[in-house]
């Protein structure tokens, strides 16, 4: 059965692009502070906003989803969303779950972000690396708390072990590619070119371990999600993921550009600005395929879950 | 440039693709009554039958205007076959609301109806 996704469909993908990019702004953003910062206090003021405003919109998304899925099932406005009753019931579902999990997730990494803001204030001068070891291991319990909530929902949640394990790769390894990709667009406004080269190579060989997972991880999941491979092309979900998949190799297209011709064209101005718009764009195509993945798991499921 | 004008090309086909591929996630196999159907007796109960286990939360019975008594309650385990006893039921056009969680976590929220009409002759 087709039909329009409606206003409670919307609303609910809306949260689920919240809660990516609260992932992304945490993993990316620690990841960042570990591996390819410059070491300013500019810097790092810049990235730790950028976790803090990200995991409050994590957070904002998992707690609205929660009320949203309430208000869906009230049917009775915008003021069913707090019907004390019915939140009562889902508190005791997978969504509950899922829910607690998530923001306790987020609220780890809003309040270790805000803090280390505070601390760096503080400071009278440029902190070393190891003055992060702290808030990225409590980023590590974030990250881990909002990755097990795909446990409890999901159409992954009912598959296998192995199914389990390949979406908490394969987010990981979204939110530390995806994630990182704002903190290198800012790099790029570095004064020091040659600091800026070196994270950005170090970054482009990581990258390559990421996008193994992710290929990697993604097969195991759709060798479970699908039957046969017609499903592919003749399910929304599967024409849904079609599309996901070809902004996937587009991506991989700008950052195999990005790492084979623009970093080491890092020279002057000229390679900083095009490696400044080709970030631009792998970020734009990026907010396209977290799109597209809530799209297809908030909206639409794959064939063994459409019952009736 | 280029590059650019591919991105806004795939932004709007996805801004298209959106409402015709949105499909839901329905989860009701069959109900007696039958969505649709005038019948000629009574019912004293709903029947519902999903084609997995799912947590039945939601269940509304509604006549024009007003809501039936039903003897719903939601439970915590998930079952396939519900049975709603329905007192009190009378003539008229109904509507059932119901809302389920699947076992992935997804609510499912859809609805039926059907008409009692002691005078008609059976669908």
């Amino acid at each position: 059965m087709f039909m329009s996704p409606t206003n409670w469909d919307l609303a609910s993908l809306i949260c689920k692009l919240f809660v990516y990019f609260g992932a992304a702004s945490l993993v990316g953003g620690s990841l960042f502070l570990w591996l390819y910062n410059d070491g300013s206090r500019k810097t790092s003021v810049t990235i730790l906003r950028y976790m803090a405003l990200g995991t409050f919109f994590g957070f904002q998304g998992s707690l609205f989803n929660f009320l949203i899925q309430v208000g869906m099932v009230v049917d009775n406005g915008l003021g069913g969303m707090f019907d004390f009753g019915m939140a009562t019931i889902f508190l005791d579902t997978q969504l509950g779950d899922t829910t607690f999990f998530r923001l306790g997730g987020f609220v780890l990494s809003f309040t270790i972000s805000c803090f280390y803001l505070y601390r760096i204030g503080a400071l009278d001068k440029t902190p070393p690396s190891a003055f992060y070891y702290f808030l990225n291991s409590i980023n590590i319990v974030a990250f881990l708390l909002i990755a097990f909530s795909f446990r409890f929902s999901g159409h992954i949640s009912v598959l296998s072990f192995i199914a389990k394990l390949s979406i908490a790769i394969h987010f990981f390894a979204f939110a530390a590619w995806i994630g990182s990709l704002y903190p290198l667009y800012r790099l790029t406004y570095l004064e020091n070119i040659n600091i800026m080269q070196i994270s950005m190579k170090k970054f482009g060989d990581n990258a390559i371990a990421l996008v193994l997972l992710l290929i990697v991880a993604g097969i195991l999941m759709l060798l479970e999600l699908f039957h046969s491979i017609s499903e592919v092309f003749t399910t929304p979900y599967g024409q849904a993921l079609l599309v996901k998949l070809v902004l996937v190799f587009f991506i991989f297209g700008i950052a195999g550009i990005n790492k084979l011709k623009l970093t080491p064209g890092l020279v002057n101005k000229r390679g900083v600005l095009s490696l400044r718009n080709s970030i631009r764009i792998e970020i734009l195509v990026a907010i396209l395929i977290v799109c597209v993945t809530s799209y297809f798991s908030t909206i639409v499921g794959p064939s063994e879950h459409q019952m009736g | 440039m280029k590059i650019v004008s591919l991105y806004r090309s795939l932004l709007c086909a996805f801004v298209l693709i959106v409402p015709v591929l949105a499909q839901a996630h329905t989860a009701l196999k069959e109900s007696t009554p039958k969505d649709g159907v005038t019948i000629n007796e009574i019912p004293e109960k709903i029947d519902l039958v999903f084609n997995a286990d799912v947590r039945l939360i939601k269940l509304e019975l509604m006549g024009v205007g007003h809501e039936m008594p039903t003897n719903f309650e939601p439970k915590s385990e998930a079952i396939a076959t519900y049975q709603i006893a329905t007192p009190d039921m009378h003539a008229g056009e109904f509507t059932v609301n119901w809302a389920v969680i699947g076992e992935d976590g997804h609510t499912v929220t859809n609805s039926f109806s059907f008409v009692v009409d002691p005078d008609s002759a059976a669908d």
